[in-house]
């Protein structure tokens, strides 16, 4: 069971949310969520603020310590009990309890994959191209027919490398790729799957 | 085979070296060629020394042309003699440039140009290796396997850079079925 654990800080930030109106409360929420996929709407904001009368720093603060909630039970993939636990800790009323829910439950996927986007990685392979030309003469040799692969590797960094090889090379790359994608169906792989599980 | 008209000149200008000299000359030309010796040979070398350096540097330089454009070419030791029987070459050096360029021209072909032709980074060597990811500071039980794989590629001049990706198993079926329908291009073809 993993509960998030709110700072006193955020605590006092997230305070007057026990005496909001639900649709007001909602509206917060939503802006949290926003903030959090790269949206940050100001202008919403600070509509919210002059409607419940307090100053807009004050409810910005409290969009702050909502994202961290979201963020940190998308990052664990808090179930639905552990979430509301956390929540409990700042004993919101029922109904925004519900909406902070509902909102975690139907944006959680799409969190994590942006958070997945933001993590440690390599660039990935983006697509392979290759071409087969039959090498006949430059200028140095000629009477040649020699066949020879072009590729183009493109890379999620945006980086295109050409690069050429001939047909022995091709094929022992393939075979060790194919080598290495059976791995993943390996008895070794499952029993680790299953152990770290 | 053309070949242009100072290297043409350059096989009547072997007329004025001495015939003695002419061995240790082919000596030279087939050592350069085969990148066993260099032109500091013609210091060492008594004979050579003293033949006039303008002619020495002519008949060099026409020699060493034939000789590669005969590679270039693909001729055989045969085929040479024949060519330069037409031309105005001494007939017994001409005996003695087939011979050695026959016992040479394979060698001094895989040397100089089968590697100084133009080409891309070429493939040379694949490692791959395949981790399990558990979690990140940013997302935790993330559970899913990935592969890196790392290409070595050699450039012209034998330095080797290495490219590397990572891919998910998706990616890598993707990537294995392209490669194995190239290699399957090329059996269709023979």
């Amino acid at each position: 069971m993993v509960i998030i654990y709110f700072n006193n800080e955020q605590k006092e930030d997230l305070q007057f949310l026990q005496e909001l109106s639900f649709e007001v409360g909602s509206k917060i929420v939503q802006v949290s969520i926003d903030f959090f996929k790269g949206n940050y709407n100001p202008k919403l904001l600070q509509n919210v603020s002059t409607k419940i009368n307090l100053p807009q720093l004050k409810v910005e603060r409290c969009v702050y310590a909502l994202s961290y909630l979201f963020t940190e039970s998308s990052k664990l993939s808090l179930s639905k009990s552990d979430f509301l636990e956390s929540v409990d800790a700042i004993s919101p009323t029922k109904e925004i309890e519900e909406c902070l829910l509902e909102s975690y439950q139907k944006n959680r996927e799409e969190m994590r994959r942006i958070l997945s986007e933001m993590s440690l990685k390599l660039p990935s392979i983006d697509s392979l191209q290759w071409r087969l030309d039959v090498q006949i003469s430059s200028r140095r040799t000629s009477n040649e027919a020699k066949p020879v692969y072009l590729l183009k590797l493109k890379t999620s960094d945006n980086r295109t490398v050409w690069f050429q090889a001939d047909y022995n090379e091709l094929e022992s790359m393939t075979n060790q790729l194919e080598i290495a994608l059976k791995e993943s169906k390996s008895q070794h792989y499952k029993r680790i799957k299953k152990y770290i599980k | 085979m053309e070949l242009s008209k100072s290297n043409l000149n350059s096989l009547s200008l072997l007329k004025k070296i001495p015939k003695s000299v002419h061995q240790e000359l082919l000596s030279l030309i087939f050592g350069v060629l085969l990148q066993q010796a260099d032109e500091t040979e013609i210091e060492k070398s008594q004979s050579l020394k003293q033949i006039d350096s303008t002619l020495l540097k002519e008949v060099f330089s026409g020699l060493i042309t034939i000789v590669i454009q005969a590679i270039k070419n693909n001729l055989n030791a045969k085929s040479l003699a024949q060519f330069l029987k037409d031309t105005n070459a001494p007939t017994e050096f001409v005996g003695l440039l087939s011979t050695a360029y026959g016992k040479t021209f394979q060698k001094i072909k895989e040397i100089h140009l089968e590697t100084t032709g133009f080409y891309l980074k070429k493939l040379i060597d694949i490692n791959w290796r395949m981790d399990y990811i558990i979690k990140s500071n940013k997302i935790e039980q993330i559970d899913k396997p990935v592969y890196f794989i790392d290409l070595n590629l050699q450039k012209k001049d034998g330095q080797i850079e290495k490219l590397k990706f990572s891919c998910d198993t998706n990616q890598l079926q993707d990537l294995v079925t392209t490669l194995k329908d190239a290699v399957l291009a090329k059996k269709t073809l023979k």
